[in-house]
This record gives C-alpha cells, structure tokens and sequence, in this order.
C-alpha cells in the first residue's frame, strides 16, 4: 500500500532527524503520524482547500497567531492535507472529514488511534485556542496551557 | 446562550450576542462589536503619537465598507471627508483586531480628501477612518465589518 | 520584474473643473508576513510599503499601504480635473521591487 511505503520511507528518514523536529512547522499526515506516536504529540489532521477562503483565513490570522502557535508547537504534530488532492480525498473519506478547513485530532493508543475532537469552519483566535486547550485536556498530560 | 444577555444587549449588537462567546470584550452598551481599544491604541501611539482619548468622533468623515465580509481578505473601505481639500493632511486606517492595526496611510496634497481601497481584517472588529487636518486634529469614523466564519462544502 | 500598475480615468476625459476618481490597480501578492503555506512556514512578508501620485511631476498623494491591503490592491483617489496632465505612479515594495506608469489626463 501506498501509506505503508510512505511510513518505511519516513521511519528511514526519522532515525536520521530524530533529534530536533520542528514542531511550529507542518508535516505531510505519514510523517506527522509517525512523530505524534514516537513523541507523544496529538495529531491533527488539518484539511484544507486551495480555493476557500475560510482556509486562507486561518493560515494568515489564526495559525500565525502568537498564542495559537505556541499552543500548537507545545503539544500538536500539524499534518497538512490538500483535501483536493488524491490522497487528501482518500483520507477525508477514510476520516469522514467532509468541507474545509477541517481539524481532526487524534492520540495514538496502543497501536491505534483515538479520536478525541473535530472542528469544522474557520473560527476566531480566541475560539480555536479555547478549543485547542480542551482537546488538550481531553488527550491528557500537561502543557495545555 | 444566556438568555438575559442577550436581551440586555442593544439592537444594533443582538446579531453578535450570538458571537458573544467569541469576543474577548465584552458587549458593553454602545460598544462596536469585537471592539479591541488595547490593541487599537498600540497601532495609534505607533503611527500617530497619539492616543484613542485624542480622536474626534465626526460626522465630516464618511465611512463606507460592509458591515458583514464574506472573507476578510478582501474588504472594501471608502473615505471620505466632508472638509476643504485645503484643510486634510492624511487619512489613516485601522482595525481593532489586526496583529497590526494600522491598514494604511494616505498624505494628501492637491487631491480631494477622499480614498478607496480594500483591506485584510483579521477577524470581526471595527473599522476606523481617521482624518488628519492641518491644523492638528483627528476626526474619527468607526464602523465594525463582520468577518463570517465558515467552511467550504 | 518590475511591480505592474494600472491606472484609470471616470470619466475617462472629464471637462474642466470636472471631478475625476483616478483608480489605480497594481499587481502585487501583498505578502502580508503571517501567512502560513502548505507546510506551515510564514511566508515572509512582501507588500508596497509605498506608492506616490504625482500630477506633472508634482506629488499629490502618497499611500503607504502596509500589511493591511489586499493581493493586487486598488488605490483610489479624486481630483478636481482643473487642467490636463500626465500622472504618474510610482511604487516600491519590501524586498526592493519598483513599479512606474505614467497616464494622460485629457480634458473633454
């Protein structure tokens, strides 16, 4: 299968650069997997659209928003999903995330995954950094801010 | 919703009582809707030196701009000062809610006091046109643009 | 490259003492510099930081547009068409790029 090729290959990369990710960047959803389970993050799958500018929205005032990424890079691995590329269709239908911006977040337990929260539509900085606090929560452990 | 609240809140507001949960100040009577002075006055003591306290609510400046935006990257603003062209130094813009304030700056010299353009509004707040006259004042319009919140089926 | 800029005339040839709204149109991304792309990085910021009108060689209006204007921005201004003329537009942007167009301004 086309994920499982993707995994080996990012498995390969991630001995590599396992020191030091990012955090405050995005990672295409196999990588971002495979770092929300070997650090411990909380995935959120965000599906987005070229043409919405509900998305555009929200990469411009909200994700580059001082408090929201801050939130995002403490405890969230960001996996970014063209919802109208091959694979960004595949998985909004697998995730039934349907529209964009979508935000799906999982935690990974016991070699699988935990749904713990999904938002739908833009939303205002203080909404999103609310919200991203409850999901927090919900996943467990601390740092949610 | 908390029913009393939004009966409290004044007509002109009752539609963004629903957006209540989403202010972070409050709907006080006469308040524009997602109205934000602490952040307006950082842009105005960087641009002008001057204070929210300094700006003369005028009925000489005309604002024109939406009062809902369908996307906040795009929204038209019109100015315009019912002053001898003679008498306007610049027009200045802002929104209470951008991470900057200030939209822009216009010096007039020799044009009418008037300026079109369109604008990024972070997110619902008020926008406000700011005339500067040569003899020192600022004369205030400010009207709040709903920005919507949504998503793309 | 340079910045694209045009410029338009309503009324296109108004009559003398006539007002006319000069609206200008550049091509530009107006990077506002919190952005983020497809992977999450800021898009460095890139917009006019300044645009100047000048009436036969003469400044009557300068703009300095900021983070806060929209991709290809509209500048738009009113005069009183006292005389024919040539306008000219000039722009800089951030990462040092210019723009220029002159225009006549006939009467009717």
């Amino acid at each position: 299968m086309v994920r499982m090729f993707f995994l080996t290959l990012v498995s390969s990369l991630m001995t590599v650069n396992a020191q030091g990710v990012d955090f405050d960047r995005w990672y295409p959803y196999a990588q971002a997997s495979q770092y929300a389970q070997s650090y411990g993050r909380i995935l959120m799958v965000y599906f987005w659209g070229e043409t919405c500018p509900y998305c555009d929205q929200m990469n411009t005032h909200v994700f580059s928003d001082a408090a929201v990424s801050r939130a995002l890079e403490r405890r969230f691995v960001v996996a970014s999903v063209d919802s109208q590329s091959p694979e960004g269709r595949a998985l909004s239908a697998q995730l039934r995330a349907f529209g964009t911006p979508s935000m799906v977040f999982f935690v990974p337990q016991g070699g699988t995954w935990k749904e713990v929260g999904r938002l739908f539509g833009s939303r205002t900085r203080a909404q999103f950094l609310k919200e991203l606090q409850q999901i927090c929560a919900k996943a467990g452990g601390e740092g949610c801010g | 919703m908390d029913r009393r609240k939004f009966l409290k809140a004044s007509a002109g507001a009752v539609a963004g009582a629903v957006l209540a949960s989403q202010l972070t100040s409050g709907l006080a009577q006469g308040a524009l809707e997602g109205e934000d002075l602490a952040n307006l006055e950082k842009g105005l003591q960087q641009v002008l030196g001057k204070g929210f306290k300094d700006m003369t609510v005028s009925q000489q400046v005309k604002l024109t701009a939406p009062t809902i935006a369908e996307s906040g990257a795009n929204v038209p603003v019109e100015i315009e000062a019912s002053l001898p062209a003679e008498q306007v130094k610049a027009i200045h813009c802002f929104s209470d809610k951008n991470a900057n304030p200030l939209l822009f700056t216009v010096i007039l010299n020799g044009v009418l006091p008037y300026y079109a353009t369109r604008v990024r509004v972070a997110e619902t707040a008020p926008v406000r046109a700011i005339v500067e006259t040569k003899d020192g004042k600022f004369l205030m319009a400010s009207q709040s643009v709903r920005v919507t919140v949504g998503g793309c089926g | 490259m340079p910045i694209n800029i045009l410029v338009r005339f309503t009324p296109a040839k108004p009559k003398a003492g006539e007002e006319v709204r000069v609206q200008i149109v550049a091509q530009h991304p107006m990077e506002p510099g919190t952005r983020r792309d497809a992977s999450g990085k800021v898009i460095p910021a890139d917009h006019i930081t300044e645009l100047n009108v000048l009436m036969d060689n003469q400044l009557i209006a300068q703009v300095k547009p900021g983070p806060g204007t929209s991709a290809n921005p509209l500048f738009a201004f009113k005069m009183k068409a006292s005389k024919a003329g040539q306008i000219k537009v000039t722009c800089k942007d951030l990462t040092g790029q210019t723009g220029e167009r002159t225009a006549d301004l006939t009467l009717a």
